[in-house]
């Protein structure tokens, strides 16, 4: 892969060093060839100039001899093939070579300037003495020289593409290594720098998962704790109770009124602690408890307990919207909804008309079950201590209960991964809110 | 007697009636055709006075010859047998800037100074006179007798193979100043 690609730079880079040389080639060959063109003429020009002069005593007295003379001193002109003279009339008069045939050469004079033919170059130039034409010259040369520098120019060129297309590789390669080695260079920085990001990641996951541990050890230690504290203390609550009950039936004759009422008061805070103590352990047991999810029919759940309710005696109004199921733990999203109902019927229970309204709200894909009720509602300056456990807004003397049941449903949907939330009033009513994750 | 023949013919041309003119022209040129041929010097003579004005391109005079406001004086010594070539070469022609003036002398006694002399005598001793007085007159003098050359002619007409070549004698030409160009030299045969 990096071959192909360092491959394919060097054959542009040679590709582009080629055309560039080809152009400059081409635009000089063009350059020289035109130059060549208007220095030839200027050359057969001059050559002309000083035949004619030599010539002119020759052609003034008609000696052909003399003039054939003069033109061999062309000889030594080797891109001259052909030459000749006129006279005055425009008959051929001497030739050159000398022995040359007389069609090679114009029948008669044309125009006096070179310029390119087929074969070279040629043209005519005037004889003159003081102004008077005494014939004129014809002179061909051949483009042998212009051919002998375009091959020259070509070798040249031809080296000079070599040369650069090898000086263009070893610079290539030259460079090439240096900007290997730079890109090497940072690559690596960047894998070092990655793997540093990496590892910090792991310490910091790895100091996530400790923490967890920690807080999960912490967390079980604690509820293990309240389970024994709650377990162990039900024993000589029960003892207590029992002595207690026995000291009712069989004493309560022989104390006074006094003593009897103090039995009662020792009686009724005996079997308050140990209903106090038996949410505390079921509310713990909550905490080591695995969860079991299934399909939910929240709907028929509800209309269950409701029902439930009613043969209670509840005469309050119940509005049941349908709801959508949901997946979970059946027996603690029951406890869920019966702490929830339970509640709104418990605190709208002194209303005139108490109406409990249950429904649900789809947002987001997320669904958000609420109880509503028209009861004694609650304080939002003391929502924090809402779902605490044996957190209590109203007395008991109000509204019976240990403050367990709230801490019980914030439990079950956390341990559900959903959310509780809720608002209210005093003596408007509250709207207690539960969502459960999607998954 | 030709000259004469040729200004009848003029005047009659001049006063000719307008109508049939054609007609005259064309018996005029006959005439004229006759004319010439009846008084043409021989070719060779065509030639050799086209040479003679060739030379005035080829020779220096020295300065001042000739004089300001002088004409170019080409001679003929003797019988003239140009014809009226001469004339006809020359017109129209100047030698640096001065007019040229064509003089016949029939009697060496009249022979007046010339820039070129062309000199037609067989007598060896009128030759000789006139070469001598040519020195002094920086004339050029030129002839196609036999061995003008060798009697101080300064350039003879010699005719071989049909051909009109130069033989020059150089001593001569320099003795009279004259300067002949290399050009010219290089066709002639050069004697001392």
């Amino acid at each position: 892969m990096k071959r192909a690609i360092t491959g394919r730079i060097l054959r542009g880079i040679l590709l582009i060093n080629g055309i560039v040389l080809l152009l400059t080639c081409g635009i000089f060959f063009l350059y020289e060839y035109v130059a060549y063109r208007q220095s030839r003429v200027d050359e057969l020009t001059a050559i002309s100039r000083v035949i004619s002069a030599n010539a002119s005593a020759a052609l003034a007295f008609h000696d052909a001899d003399a003039a054939r003379e003069i033109l061999s001193a062309l000889q030594s002109e080797p891109g001259i093939t052909a030459a000749c003279l006129y006279d005055a009339e425009g008959k051929l008069f001497a030739t050159f070579p000398a022995s040359a045939a007389d069609k090679k050469f114009p029948a008669e004079p044309g125009l006096e300037s070179f310029g390119m033919v087929d074969d070279g170059i040629a043209g005519f130039h005037p004889v003159t003495l003081e102004a008077r034409k005494l014939g004129t010259l014809y002179m061909h040369g051949n483009n042998h020289a212009l051919y002998e520098r375009m091959i020259v120019y070509g070798i040249l060129a031809f080296c000079i593409l070599i040369f650069s297309s090898l000086v263009t590789y070893l610079l290539y390669k030259m460079l090439k290594n240096r900007m290997l080695k730079e890109v090497q260079l940072q690559t690596n920085e960047l894998r070092e720098s990655q793997a540093t990001i990496l590892a910090f990641n792991q310490q910091l996951e790895q100091r996530v998962v400790e923490r967890t541990e920690q807080l999960e050890h912490a967390n079980k230690e604690l509820e293990s704790f309240s389970y024994s504290v709650s377990h162990d203390l039900r024993a000589p609550l029960r003892s207590i109770h029992g002595y207690l009950n026995i000291l009712h039936e069989e004493y309560s004759s022989k104390l006074d009124e006094e003593g009897q009422r103090v039995l009662n008061i020792v009686l009724k805070n005996a079997q308050r602690m140990g209903q106090l103590i038996d949410e505390l352990l079921a509310f713990s047991k909550l905490g080591r408890k695995e969860l079991i999810r299934s399909e939910i029919r929240m709907t028929d759940m509800v209309n269950n307990l409701v029902s439930e309710q009613k043969s209670l005696g509840i005469t309050g109004e119940f509005i049941v919207h349908p709801l959508p199921a949901a997946r979970g733990d059946n027996a603690m999203i029951r406890q869920v909804w019966t702490n929830l109902i339970s509640n709104a019927v418990k605190y709208s229970r002194k209303k005139e008309r108490p109406v409990i309204e249950i429904g649900s709200v789809t947002e987001a894909g997320t669904t958000t079950y609420f109880v509503r009720d028209n009861g004694a509602g609650f304080d939002m300056q003391y929502y924090d201590k809402l779902f605490g456990v044996f957190q209590r807004l109203h007395s008991t003397k109000e509204f019976e209960g240990t403050g367990v049941g709230l801490a019980i449903v914030q439990r079950v949907v956390a341990k559900h991964g959903g959310k509780v939330s809720a608002e209210g009033k005093i003596n408007e009513g509250a709207v207690f809110y539960f969502s459960l994750s999607s998954e | 007697m030709q000259r004469e023949l040729s200004e009848v013919f003029i005047l009659r041309f001049r006063y000719g009636s307008e109508h049939s003119m054609r007609l005259r022209i064309a018996a005029g040129m006959v005439f004229l055709l006759t004319l010439v041929s009846a008084r043409q010097a021989p070719k060779e003579y065509q030639i050799k006075a086209v040479f003679l004005y060739n030379f005035t391109q080829f020779i220096s005079w020295p300065a001042e010859t000739p004089g300001q406001d002088e004409p170019f004086v080409i001679g003929v010594a003797g019988p003239n047998p140009f014809g009226n070539y001469l004339e006809e070469t020359v017109k129209g022609e100047t030698v640096q800037g001065h007019p040229i003036v064509i003089k016949y002398f029939a009697q060496i006694t009249t022979v007046e100074p010339c820039h070129i002399l062309f000199i037609n005598l067989t007598d060896k001793s009128a030759i000789k006179t006139l070469t001598e007085q040519a020195a002094t007159n920086h004339t050029l003098t030129v002839g196609d007798v036999m061995n003008v050359e060798k009697q101080g002619g300064m350039i003879r007409f010699v005719t071989e193979n049909n051909k009109t070549r130069l033989r020059i004698n150089l001593s001569a030409a320099k003795s009279a100043d004259l300067v002949i160009s290399s050009k010219l030299l290089k066709l002639a045969e050069v004697i001392e």
